[in-house]
């Protein structure tokens, strides 16, 4: 195999793929939804809060509602409070009456306290539709706190030193590794789960443009010049190249852009991350990142060169697609416990390597000798799967109408 | 480099029960024009992919230049596809660089042969390849992306070129233009392998001929020996009436009525003497000529043997 003729079909390859409306249209409208599916959530709670909620209490204890100084005490950002709470008298009457008139929205919301609340009855807590499931949090944790000081008070005991003495410890993980400072293992887990996570989108989306891109030169017939010129090896390996090297060039203008963002905004959540994961190496992550990316991108590649249309390989990248999900969620639950078994053998596995060693590695599981090991494994396997690609690509080649069968490829494979 | 351009030894290739290509054999000389011919479907391009390695002779032997038509000897061969292929939105000037680069030019060399060849494809009266360089290849017209295929084909300055169907879907002027191409290949010393159904091109082009019927060679060699060498023998006749008179009989081995005349094919051994006589007694005779087979003739001639 010759490196010109891999690089010419890889620079027209990332050529094309760079220079479409399409990759500036994603490279700047990714970022944007992405900031705008964050934002906004944030941004309509804050909007929806400012009204004032009507709390009607029936207290049959007699304890809780002078208590709820909590709830009386917070204020809406104009100033008012923000519950008005109305006592109802805890008659049979006034409480069927208290519900009607939630019904009718004149009470936002009416909460019943029998008289056996201390001791466990439960407190009724009616709302007019589908309660706010915060708003709801929020009240149970008054009431709950005002019944469990009634409890205490009833055993003589003080609440105020119950609640000093019963307070949560600090717990601080420190993860050590030979010859590297010591760093918090929280980071560390947090900048794994995000590299998984923008691993597994741009594996997706770039894994199937290269799939496409096989595709399409079969559908537009270019591939009978260049395999006459090049060995299908060539080919893909220049493919495989050319679209990573697109995709790697778009990750590259997002992490700048999330590079100035952490600058310019020290302490929003994006820098927070962006610090912890430049706290894991660096040259390990783009090593196995970029490793893994090409041998997806391969994977999705021999999904092309076996369909003849795009629709047909749509439907045939499944298994790709579910490798590369069982991969990512085995990250997700293995940040967990990286030092398993099954996530130490499966570190290993050129499939899963990627995201879990890079996993291991980042959490100072794993040394670098391991690191080089898995990263060899992806590289060789990356090669190999290139090559029989490359193979079934040259005997698939001129099929059309028809996709190959299993036994037909593997048949290609043994001929070529 | 030395050798034959291109030698084809006992060359077959079946795909399940077809017999697409059958004891193939065929020798190209530089400086030579081979046609190799036969109707659709006769093993032509199954030929042309085996020489260009997208497909597998299962027997014989395939030579270029006495090596074996694999890797990089095959990068000395400029091949025009029958089906063609250009990426659609790429401009044309980036397309032949491209092209140019797959074998194996540097940039500057790249550049100073596709200006070359864009030149040389100016035909008269019409708008230059030059004038097309900044264009996407969707927005040009089909003859117009079949000259980008040919420039294309022809960048790398190859020792051989393959055509396959190069006629097809050309107007008679680009016909015309493409046929002055290929002599100028000639006469630069490139080994051209023309595959065409279409025998009045091939005849006025072709030095060697190679006439293949359902993957068979029914006749080949050069195409002056092939013709003298037939036994067929034609007359064209010219009369005032409609010669429908003439009939397949121990003189005559074929008939067909064109307009105003007539092509007879003789029966071996006949005398022209007997038609012309027969014709003079049915009417006035305008023209009687004996005339040399086309190609079209050799091939049916072979094809019923």
């Amino acid at each position: 195999m010759n490196a010109k003729p891999v690089l010419t079909i890889a620079r027209r390859e990332y050529i094309a793929r760079v220079k479409t409306k399409s990759f500036v249209v994603m490279t700047v409208l990714i970022p944007l939804i992405m900031g705008t599916s964050i934002a906004a959530p944030m941004f309509l709670v804050k909007a929806e809060s400012p009204r004032q909620r009507v709390l009607a209490v029936a207290d049959e204890t007699g304890l809780v509602f002078d208590s709820l100084r909590s709830l009386r005490e917070e204020t809406l950002p104009n100033g008012k409070p923000r519950y008005l709470i109305e006592r109802v008298a805890a008659t049979p009457r006034a409480v069927s009456d208290a519900r009607r008139l939630v019904e009718l929205e004149a009470y936002d919301a009416f909460a019943f306290v029998p008289a056996g609340a201390v001791d466990g009855l439960p407190v009724t807590y009616y709302t007019n539709g589908v309660p706010n499931p915060q708003e709801v949090d929020h009240v149970r944790g008054a009431f709950n706190r005002v019944l469990i000081v009634g409890r205490l008070a009833r055993e003589g005991l003080d609440p105020a030193r119950v609640s000093a003495l019963t307070r949560s410890i600090r717990f601080d993980v420190v993860a050590l590794q030979k010859g590297a400072a010591p760093k918090t293992a929280q980071a560390a887990f947090a900048a794994a789960v995000a590299l998984a996570i923008l691993m597994y989108i741009s594996l997706t989306m770039y894994g199937a443009f290269t799939m496409q891109s096989v595709v399409n030169d079969k559908a537009s017939r270019v591939v009978e010049i260049l395999v006459s010129t090049v060995s299908p090896t060539e080919l893909m390996y220049g493919k495989i190249l050319g679209t990573g090297c697109s995709g790697l060039t778009q990750l590259g203008i997002w992490m700048a852009v999330i590079l100035g963002v952490s600058i310019g905004m020290p302490e929003s959540a994006l820098a927070k991350t962006f610090h912890a994961v430049a706290g894991v190496s660096i040259p390990a992550l783009i090593l196995f990142f970029v490793t893994g990316f090409f041998l997806y991108a391969s994977l999705y590649a021999g999904v092309g060169a076996i369909c003849t249309t795009n629709e047909e390989a749509g439907q045939l990248q499944l298994p790709v697609s579910l490798l590369l999900m069982v991969a990512f969620f085995l990250a997700v639950s293995g940040v967990n416990d990286p030092g398993s078994t099954l996530i130490t053998v499966l570190s290993y596995v050129p499939f899963f390597a990627p995201v879990l060693m890079m996993l291991r590695f980042g959490v100072g599981e794993a040394s670098w000798f391991d690191a080089a090991v898995s990263l060899a494994g992806i590289i060789l396997t990356t090669a190999i799967i290139a090559t029989a690609v490359g193979k079934i690509f040259r005997v698939g080649i001129l099929m059309t109408g028809k996709r190959a069968s299993l036994t037909e490829v593997l048949r290609w494979l043994r001929r070529a | 480099m030395t050798g034959l351009p291109l030698v084809l030894e006992n060359v077959s290739k079946s795909f399940g029960p077809t017999r697409a290509v059958d004891n193939l054999s065929l020798a190209l000389r530089a400086g030579s024009v081979c046609g190799l011919l036969g109707p659709n479907g006769s093993g032509k391009t199954t030929t042309i992919r085996m020489i260009m390695g997208i497909l597998l002779p299962d027997s014989g032997d395939l030579r270029l230049w006495g090596a074996p038509a694999e890797g990089a000897v095959r990068k000395h061969v400029g091949y025009l596809p029958e089906e063609r292929g250009l990426y659609p939105t790429m401009t044309v000037f980036d397309h032949l660089i491209f092209f140019a680069e797959l074998h194996d030019l540097s940039r500057r060399d790249a550049k100073d042969a596709v200006a070359e060849w864009s030149e040389r494809f100016a035909t008269n009266g019409e708008s230059s390849p030059k004038s097309w360089w900044g264009r996407r290849v969707q927005e040009l017209s089909k003859g117009q992306q079949q000259t980008v295929q040919l420039i294309g084909t022809l960048l790398h300055r190859p020792g051989l070129v393959i055509l396959d169907e190069p006629f097809s879907g050309l107007d008679p002027v680009h016909t015309g233009h493409l046929r002055t191409i290929i002599r100028y290949l000639k006469e630069s010393g490139v080994a051209v392998l023309l595959s065409t159904h279409r025998m009045e091109q091939a005849e006025r082009l072709c030095d060697d001929i190679c006439l293949v019927h359902h993957g068979k060679a029914v006749l080949s060699g050069a195409l002056r020996e092939v013709k003298s060498a037939s036994t067929s023998r034609l007359v064209e006749l010219r009369m005032d009436r409609v010669p429908d008179f003439l009939e397949p009989d121990d003189t005559i081995a074929d008939v067909e009525i064109v307009s105003d005349g007539a092509r007879i094919r003789l029966r071996e051994g006949a005398d022209a003497q007997m038609v012309l006589d027969r014709a003079i007694r049915r009417g006035r005779v305008l023209k009687f000529e004996i005339v040399e087979p086309s190609l079209d003739d050799l091939f049916i001639e072979a094809v019923s043997r």
